[in-house]
């Protein structure tokens, strides 16, 4: 009987970590060939991957993708600031105040604007940015970048500031804090693990998205530009069109952009995951 | 200075359709230790939550009825500004995880405006510590976290946090509920001795607590004030079958 | 039923079975007053030491689980007044039948011819304290006072007596000694009838 038991026991444990292996094995299998292809180029490149130029589609040398990386700086400095805020703002309010109409008519509009395909979003930032400014831009790409991840940025950060024990919330204000006061030095500090996760979170939707930069950014790959009312090219955006392009060097291009943003998103993560202290209940 | 802390006057409280305090009416005298007790469900800790108000946080409650803590009528009163007077202590320990004990005890002691400068926040820290019986055992980690203390001393440290306010009135919801029998104890003597500078008014369950504790008892059952006197009187000669029974330990 | 109730009926059971003893020290100490005999004289005193001696024992040990109760059931209110009321009814009983013994104790001094059952009324006097102590031991199986007004009525009775007898030994200079034992003894069962008064007494306190 006992042995029975065992058995099935060892049977169920290895059935798991069977099932979860063939579930990870493809994002390994990702990253793996990701990393070797991409890191060759770069390492071959050197430093020149980030400050070149894109090569031409019969030069043998690999160039770089230098505008894109400074596009896609841009537009996530433009974008993550004012997502982070307005989410934030957003989730805060409806914590606070759950019944009130105005939280409930941003816990809807958030739901619904995450339902809708992001190249749809890029339709409608060149219709009402694009067309009138007469040119991509890097801004025109921000908004649309703003539009897209708004919604998942609420999301996480309400998530977040909902999974704070309502202990704590009656702790603050049994000694006389006022609302705002408990939101700012109680809740969000006891979270603030969470918070970090949620910001880094929408950095990385931020990063990777490609199809809301279609007809917005204006992939501009001739030269660098700052300003954010040119055209503008972003690394997911030179992956896209360098893949599908017939020219072998472009596509080399491609994979070291692509382990390009594998690598910082590792970096990014790990860096924060040490920076912030968790905070234990 | 009033004689009453407290004065309830046909209070019924309803949270959603459920009807939670029925028509109650109490005087709490200032300066003593008055023990509400009962047995689980009869409202108490709600009871509590309407002195400070904190009763508000509750999405659909209703407070009717007169109510005045140390001379304000509290409907008629800013929450924010009532809450200075009070101080709580609640059924499962809450220090702020995420500050030291220190910390703790000095947000308590700074938005009260009861401190000017460090050596003001270090001396109340101090007094706070001492008064609950906490001093000896973290004055040498007072930049620890409270989750390297026990349940007990956390408890005690939620007492502290709620002293450094120098509060008028302190509320306990059942405070020794999740705590072990020797920080119980602990806790009691801090209670008994607070009676000097604050009014406590604590909810219990447990008749025996009542009586180490308590000058003067009230008897909530379903809601109801069944019994309200000076404690040797109630657990003496209790008037009612409710009381007996619930100081045998059958209810 | 809780534990409380159950173990406090047990204690109360165990005092009417006290009770019994006391009962029958009584009717012993009676015979002194009645019998003629010698050899069931002698008898009489050996029993009566025998049962007053048992119950004390019997008295440190019942206050030992009252005592134990009250620590292990931590009793409150009316259980609480119970269990205060055992303690010192037990400690009436007591003290009733060393009364006994101290009787017993002269009686066995006296001379030969000038026994107790020699001096005149005693007899009578007795079974009206005996009357007394019953009463207020009945009291004990409801545990109310009932029979109250009874023990006050023979307590001052026995008072009024007393004090007669007082009056007659003070008045005069010399005395008989029928009347002086009989006054030591009145002493005695005045004391009697004193604690079965304090028994109803402390049924008084229960509410």
């Amino acid at each position: 009987m006992y042995n029975w038991r065992k058995l099935i026991d060892k049977l169920f444990t290895y059935m798991v970590i069977a099932v979860s292996i063939v579930a990870i094995s493809p994002v390994i299998h990702l990253i793996i060939t990701v990393l070797l292809n991409g890191t060759m180029v770069i390492v071959k490149t050197g430093i020149n991957f980030f400050i070149s130029l894109p090569p031409t589609p019969f030069s043998k040398d690999f160039g770089g993708i230098a505008p894109a990386i400074v596009g896609s700086l841009l537009m996530t400095f433009i974008s993550l600031p004012i997502t982070i805020v307005l989410g934030l703002f957003a989730a805060i309010l409806t914590t606070e105040f759950p019944k009130n109409t105005i939280s409930i008519v941003i816990d809807t509009i958030a739901k619904s604007l995450a339902s809708i395909p992001t190249i749809a979003v890029s339709m409608i930032v060149y219709t009402i940015i694009v067309v009138p400014m007469r040119s991509f831009s890097a801004l025109a790409g921000s908004i649309a970048l703003t539009i897209v991840s708004l919604p998942y940025a609420y999301t996480y950060f309400s998530t977040t500031l909902r999974s704070v024990p309502f202990i704590y919330r009656e702790a603050a204000f049994s000694i006389a804090m006022s609302r705002w006061s408990t939101v700012l030095k109680i809740l969000i500090p006891v979270v603030r693990r969470g918070i970090v996760t949620a910001i880094l979170m929408t950095l990385v939707r931020i990063l990777g998205e490609t199809a809301a930069l279609l007809f917005t950014a204006g992939r501009f790959r001739n030269g660098v530009t700052i300003s954010p009312l040119a055209p503008a090219d972003a690394i997911p955006l030179l992956i896209f069109d360098f893949v599908l392009s017939p020219y072998e060097i472009w596509r080399q291009v491609a994979w070291g952009a692509s382990a390009l943003l594998l690598l910082s998103y590792m970096v990014i993560f790990f860096t924060v995951k040490f920076l912030v202290k968790e905070v234990k209940l | 200075m009033n004689l009453l802390a407290v004065e309830m006057k046909n209070v019924n409280v309803y949270i959603g359709n459920r009807h939670i305090l029925k028509d109650v009416t109490l005087k709490i005298p200032s300066n003593t230790v008055f023990v509400i007790m009962g047995p689980s469900g009869s409202g108490k800790t709600t009871l509590l939550r309407v002195i400070n108000r904190l009763i508000d946080l509750i999405e659909d409650a209703r407070v009717e009825g007169y109510v005045k803590v140390l001379g304000f009528d509290i409907m008629k009163s800013d929450p924010y500004e009532l809450r200075k007077y009070i101080g709580m202590v609640f059924q499962i320990p809450n220090p702020f995880p995420h500050l030291t004990i220190y910390e703790n005890i000095a947000i308590a002691a700074k938005i009260n405006g009861v401190a000017k400068d460090k050596k003001e926040l270090d001396n109340i820290v101090r007094w706070a510590l001492e008064k609950a019986m906490l001093w000896d055992e973290v004055r040498n980690r007072l930049h620890d976290y409270p989750h390297q203390l026990s349940g007990g001393q956390r408890q005690r440290l939620c007492l502290a946090r709620a002293l450094a306010m120098k509060p008028k009135l302190l509320l306990l919801d059942e405070p020794t509920a999740n705590i072990d029998p020797v920080n119980a104890r602990k806790l009691e003597e801090a209670i008994v001795s607070l009676k000097d500078e604050v009014t406590v008014i604590m909810v219990t369950h447990s008749p025996y607590q009542a009586a180490r504790v308590a000058d003067y008892v009230a008897v909530l059952y379903d809601g109801k004030v069944v019994e309200q006197g000076p404690a040797q009187q109630l657990f003496l000669r209790p008037s009612t079958e409710i009381t007996q029974k619930l100081l045998r330990g059958e209810m | 039923m809780s534990l409380t109730v159950t173990e406090l009926e047990k204690l109360k059971s165990i005092l009417i079975h006290m009770a019994k003893n006391i009962k029958y020290i009584l009717y012993t100490t009676k015979k002194l007053m009645e019998v003629n005999d010698d050899s069931e004289r002698e008898k009489t005193w050996q029993e009566i030491e025998n049962i007053s001696a048992n119950l004390e024992v019997l008295r440190r040990e019942f206050v030992n689980e009252v005592l134990v109760f009250i620590a292990r059931r931590q009793p409150l209110g009316r259980e609480l007044l119970i269990a205060n009321a055992l303690i010192s009814i037990a400690y009436d009983m007591y003290r009733i039948s060393r009364y006994c013994r101290e009787i017993a104790r002269i009686d066995s001094i006296l001379p030969q011819t000038s026994k107790l059952n020699t001096i005149k009324d005693l007899q009578k006097i007795f079974i009206e304290a005996i009357k007394a102590v019953e009463a207020s031991l009945e009291d004990l199986i409801d545990f109310i006072p009932k029979r109250l007004n009874i023990v006050k009525e023979v307590d001052n009775n026995i008072d009024e007596i007393y004090r007669e007898v007082l009056r007659e030994i003070t008045t005069n200079p010399i005395i008989p000694r029928e009347k002086a034992v009989k006054a030591l003894i009145m002493r005695h069962i005045e004391r009697i009838v004193d604690h079965a008064q304090y028994i109803e007494q402390y049924l008084s306190t229960i509410p």
